[in-house]
C-alpha cells in the first residue's frame, strides 16, 4: 500500500471516527432530556437541548470536516443521525434486550414511536448544521494543507493573468517581434 | 487542522465522553427501573391481620394488617404508601365475602400509611420486608366489626390494597394494586 492510499484511508477512519462521535454526542443527550427521569444530569431545558445540541454537534462536525467535499460533509451528516437514531432505539429496547421485559404492543407501539419521533428531530438539524459547519469551516478555519492548495492555486492564476497580459502586449506591439508566452509551470 | 478546530475536536471528543456516560448509565437506569416495574407484581402481598382487641373491656379494636414486600430488582425501593378499605365479612348474612352488595353492608373504612419521600420503608434488591399498618375502629363502626363467627372468630376483608414505592435516586414511583385478602380461617382477637 502506498502513502497516498495510506492517507487516504487515514482520511476516511477518521471521518468514521467523527461521525461515531457525533452520534453518541447526540444520542446522549437527547435520551437524557427526553428521558429526564432516568437520566444522571438535570438538563434545565430539555426542549433547548433537543433543538440546539443535535445542531451544534452536526456544526462541529462540519467543521471537522472541512477538508472533504461539501457532499462528503452531508453524508457525514446523514450518517451521525442515522447512528444517533440507532443508539436512542436501543436505548428503548435495552429492557427487551436485558431479558427484563417482554415484548408486547404496547412495548413496541411506545418504543417505535418515540424512535420515530427520534428520526424527525434529529435529521433535519444534524444535517444542516453538518452542512453549516462544513461552510463556516471552508471560510474561517481551513487547514494549512488547504491553505496551501488554496494560495498555490491563487498563485498559478496570478501567473497565467501575468502571461496573458504579456501576450495582450505583444500583439498590440508586433514590432517587439514574434513568441507566445511560456505557459507557467502546473502545480497540482 | 486549523488551531481552532483542534480545540473544537477536543471539546468534541469532551462532549462526547460526557454524552456516552450518560447514554449507558440512563439505559441502566431504564433496564433496573423496567425490571422492578415488570417483576414486582406478586412480590408484594397483604399477609395477615391482627385484631388487638379485649372485647370485654369495651375498648375500641385496632386492626393489625401486615404488607410482605420484597424487592426483586436491583436497586432500592421505598414504599411511601399502602391503602386499603378494611371490612368486616358477616358469616350470618346471604353474601359472600367477595360480593359487591355485601361489601357495601360490610364496611369497616379506609386504612393504610403514607410517609414522605426519604422516611418511607426502604426495601434494598432482594430484601423482603413486613410493613405493619395500625387501623383504629371507631365506636360508630364497632356495630358491623363485631361480627365473630359460632366459634368467636372474626373473618376480615382487605379490599383496593394499593401499594406505592419510589425508585431510590429517581423522582420515579410505580403504583401496584394488591389482590384482595379474606382471612377465611378466622382470627381470634389478642389483647
Amino acid at each position: 500500500m502506498d502513502e497516498a492510499t495510506r492517507t487516504l484511508w487515514r482520511q476516511r477512519a477518521f471521518y468514521v471516527v467523527w461521525i461515531v462521535v457525533g452520534a453518541v454526542i447526540v444520542a446522549g443527550f437527547f435520551v437524557a432530556a427526553f428521558f429526564a427521569d432516568f437520566s444522571l444530569i438535570e438538563l434545565g431545558d430539555p426542549g433547548a437541548v433537543l433543538l440546539l445540541v443535535p445542531l451544534l454537534t452536526g456544526l462541529l462536525l462540519g467543521i471537522l470536516l472541512t477538508d472533504a467535499e461539501i457532499v462528503v460533509a452531508a453524508g457525514a451528516g446523514v450518517a451521525c443521525a442515522t447512528l444517533a437514531a440507532g443508539l436512542v432505539a436501543v436505548f428503548l429496547f435495552s429492557p427487551l434486550l436485558a431479558g427484563v421485559a417482554v415484548g408486547s404492543n404496547i412495548f413496541a407501539a411506545f418504543t417505535i414511536s418515540r424512535v420515530a419521533l427520534s428520526v424527525v428531530v434529529l435529521f433535519p438539524l444534524v444535517l444542516v448544521g453538518c452542512v453549516l459547519g462544513r461552510g463556516i469551516g471552508d471560510l474561517f478555519l481551513p487547514s494549512p494543507r488547504l491553505k496551501l492548495q488554496l494560495d498555490e492555486l491563487r498563485e498559478e492564476t496570478r501567473r497565467w493573468h501575468d502571461a496573458l497580459d504579456r501576450l495582450e502586449r505583444r500583439t498590440t506591439e508586433p514590432e517587439r517581434g514574434s513568441g507566445g508566452p511560456e505557459p507557467p509551470e502546473r502545480k497540482d | 487542522m486549523h488551531p481552532i478546530a483542534r480545540i473544537l475536536a477536543v471539546a468534541y471528543l469532551a462532549l462526547a465522553v460526557i454524552g456516552g456516560v450518560v447514554l449507558v448509565q440512563t439505559s441502566l437506569n431504564y433496564v433496573h427501573v423496567s425490571d422492578i416495574n415488570v417483576n414486582i407484581e406478586g412480590k408484594v402481598a397483604l399477609t395477615g391481620v391482627e385484631i388487638l382487641w379485649n372485647r370485654s373491656s369495651g375498648g375500641t379494636p385496632l386492626v393489625r394488617v401486615s404488607v410482605n414486600a420484597t424487592n426483586p430488582g436491583r436497586i432500592t425501593i421505598e414504599a411511601t404508601n399502602v391503602d386499603f378499605t378494611l371490612h368486616m365479612d358477616d358469616p350470618d348474612d346471604i353474601y359472600e365475602w367477595y360480593d359487591s352488595d355485601g361489601l357495601q353492608v360490610t364496611e369497616i373504612g379506609p386504612g393504610g400509611i403514607t410517609k414522605r419521600r426519604g422516611q418511607g420503608f426502604a426495601i434494598a434488591p432482594g430484601e423482603s420486608r413486613v410493613i405493619d399498618i395500625l387501623v383504629t375502629v371507631s365506636s360508630d363502626e364497632l356495630a358491623r366489626f363485631d361480627r365473630p363467627d359460632a366459634s368467636g372468630r372474626y373473618h376480615p376483608v382487605i379490599m383496593e390494597a394499593r401499594f406505592v414505592y419510589f425508585f431510590a435516586g429517581f423522582d420515579l414511583f410505580g403504583i401496584l394494586d394488591l389482590p384482595p385478602f379474606y382471612e377465611a380461617a378466622g382470627v381470634v382477637p389478642v389483647g
